[in-house]
């Protein structure tokens, strides 16, 4: 019964199946845009980002509770950035995408960093001389 | 080991352990097991409907899930799968909340989701299944899925 039953449902499924799975994109002009967005309140970054942070994008997956995307910054604050974040220590994302991303990053030569609370683990890849991060959350 | 659910710990809970006979039965006063007509009658009536109630409880967990997605929370899922199922529950039926809540989880196995998080998502549909037929609003029966950061309008007492 449990399968005929499914099937009937299956013409109503597609919006119910659709509905939380696919991915959210977001661009925030600066941190205090992201602040007012609660994007440090949801959990998908931590509050400890450069206050010189611009043109943020935050790509979330809340079915699964992953996300990633980047952020730009002033790089005379990238050094007390760092200083808040672990050396990276190969920790995998749940997310395949996201460690295959993370690899072609570290082949690039970006510098890799983690952080981790109570809300998630961070994966935090930068180029210092261009003054950009990307980060992998899960 | 999971006896008290019928040996079904996704589809069935025993929070308060007052159970004592698996679903569909019910205890004679002499302590044995006699089939339960009325579980039985409601079961095939449900079925009968699920032409009609399945596409309500479609709807009816579609307004949830994007509800999850516009909250955007991370780990809120598991509150808002709990919350969709109560209420389609107690919209459709127990029967079309499962059959359309089954049906989610196996589309989203096509997208490579992984096994653990089907398991906690079916853990806490189960549950919001079982607390539809509890007092209280299902943002209350749902209550322990709640994680900070969720919007005030989503939780118990919200608009």
């Amino acid at each position: 019964m449990r399968w005929s039953a499914r099937r009937i449902a299956l013409p109503a499924l597609f919006a119910v199946a659709l509905s939380g799975c696919l991915d959210r994109s977001d661009h925030y002009d600066d941190i205090n845009d992201a602040r007012a967005n609660h994007v440090f309140e949801k959990g998908w970054l931590p509050d400890m980002l450069p206050a010189s942070t611009y043109d943020l994008k935050v790509i979330t997956t809340v079915e699964d509770s992953t996300g990633r995307g980047r952020f730009r910054f002033d790089s005379k604050d990238y050094r007390a950035f760092s200083s808040n974040l672990s050396p990276y220590n190969s920790v995998m994302s749940k997310d395949d995408r996201d460690n295959k991303s993370i690899e072609q990053l570290l082949a690039k030569g970006y510098e890799a960093h983690t952080y981790s609370s109570s809300r998630g683990d961070w994966v935090f890849l930068c180029n210092p001389r261009e003054a950009i991060c990307e980060f992998f959350v899960w | 080991m999971y006896a008290y659910v019928g040996g079904n710990p996704i589809m069935w809970v025993d929070p308060l352990g007052l159970q004592n006979a698996p679903p569909g039965m019910t205890r004679t006063e002499t302590g044995g097991l006699a089939v339960d007509f009325r579980y039985w009658l409601n079961r095939a009536l449900e079925a009968l409907a699920l032409p009609i109630s399945a596409p309500v409880a479609a709807a009816v967990q579609a307004r949830s899930f994007y509800d999850m997605r516009r909250d955007n929370t991370k780990f809120n899922d598991k509150y808002f799968h709990c919350v969709a199922n109560c209420q389609s529950s107690r919209a459709a039926g127990s029967t079309a909340a499962c059959a359309v809540a089954g049906a989610r989880e196996d589309s989203q196995d096509l997208i490579e989701r992984h096994h653990e998080d089907r398991q906690a998502d079916e853990a806490a549909n189960a549950f919001g299944r079982n607390g539809a037929s509890e007092g209280g609003s299902c943002q209350q029966q749902c209550s322990q899925f709640i994680v900070d950061g969720i919007n005030p309008r989503y939780l118990p007492g919200g608009q």
